[in-house]
């Protein structure tokens, strides 16, 4: 007979949710019940049920996480805040090349909310290659950012502290990211 | 004095408690699900969050069974109230009991 068994990706999200310890054993009581479940009431009321467990776990698992690097989740909120700003003050001010502008902005937001997510589930390789990836790109573009500023005769600070922001943030995401690859190899 | 046990903390022991010696954490959550019957959902994060914390406080130790087919082979954790737990429990319902004494129940809004 073939067990009931939530969707693979499900699974893969409670265990990197679980630190090593509970993996096994919190992961089977979520078997055994959505087993139940999936028998009273069928499978779609028993992949919601699991998937609102999952996202029980999702706040102990990110004060875990943030307690760790706490520089880079300071630095993450902070830019997210900069790039709403930002993206506000071009919608406001109706800036030329609003589209671009407002991607921009859009991207600093989601690399900053990115980060915040994979640092929890620490385990998914496709979000930490994903936060890496993205680390990559601010960085290219805190570096343009601070290249354009200095030899713009309109200078504007606060762009040089977001960029220097993003630079120091691509940084610490590639730390944090390898040393959870490094923990996941071992 | 030590410090109080929380509702939901209490809840959690007395499942540990009328479990017995099955407590595992599928059948603690369960038995906490019963306690609310449908009148609030419980995250079984917050449970094991829960236990968690008690077993750190030193209120409940934990050792590891058997897994079973319906698992996937996966290992459970017995939980079991330790002595120290009880005191706690005893404690914190003497506590409230000895203020509820004191009190007309149920509790109206004076005027």
């Amino acid at each position: 007979m073939i067990r009931p068994a939530p969707p693979a990706f499900l699974q893969h999200m409670v265990a990197a949710l679980l630190s090593p310890r509970d993996q096994e054993t919190i992961a089977g009581d979520l078997l055994e019940a959505y087993s139940d479940r999936h028998r009273s009431g069928g499978a779609l009321p028993a992949n919601l049920w699991y998937a609102r467990q999952i996202a029980s776990f999702f706040p102990r698992a990110a004060v875990a996480a943030y307690r760790k690097t706490p520089a880079l989740v300071l630095i993450c909120c902070f830019t997210a805040m900069c790039g709403a700003w930002l993206g506000s003050m071009d919608m406001v001010l109706h800036h030329h090349n609003l589209l671009y502008h407002e991607s921009i902005a859009g991207f600093i937001v989601g690399q900053a909310l990115l980060t915040m997510l994979a640092l929890p589930l620490r385990r998914v390789r496709t979000l930490r290659f994903a936060a890496m990836l993205g680390g990559v790109a601010v960085t290219w573009l805190g570096a343009s950012a601070w290249y354009a500023m200095i030899h713009n005769p309109h200078f504007e600070g606060y762009i040089l502290i977001i960029a220097a922001l993003l630079i120091v943030q691509a940084a610490l995401t590639w730390r944090a990211m390898l040393r959870r690859a490094a923990v996941a190899a071992a | 004095m030590a410090e109080l046990l929380g509702t939901f903390e209490q809840i959690v022991l007395l499942a540990v408690i009328r479990q017995g010696s099955e407590a595992y954490g599928r059948s603690i959550l369960r038995e906490v699900e019963e306690v609310f019957s449908g009148a609030r959902s419980v995250a079984a994060g917050a449970v094991y969050a829960t236990l968690d914390r008690l077993e750190t406080k030193g209120l409940l130790s934990s050792k590891l069974g058997e897994g079973t087919a319906e698992r996937g082979g996966r290992k459970r954790r017995y939980y079991r109230v330790t002595a120290t737990g009880f005191r706690a429990l005893n404690e914190a319902r003497s506590t409230l009991e000895s203020l509820w004494n004191s009190i007309r129940w149920p509790v109206e809004v004076r005027p």
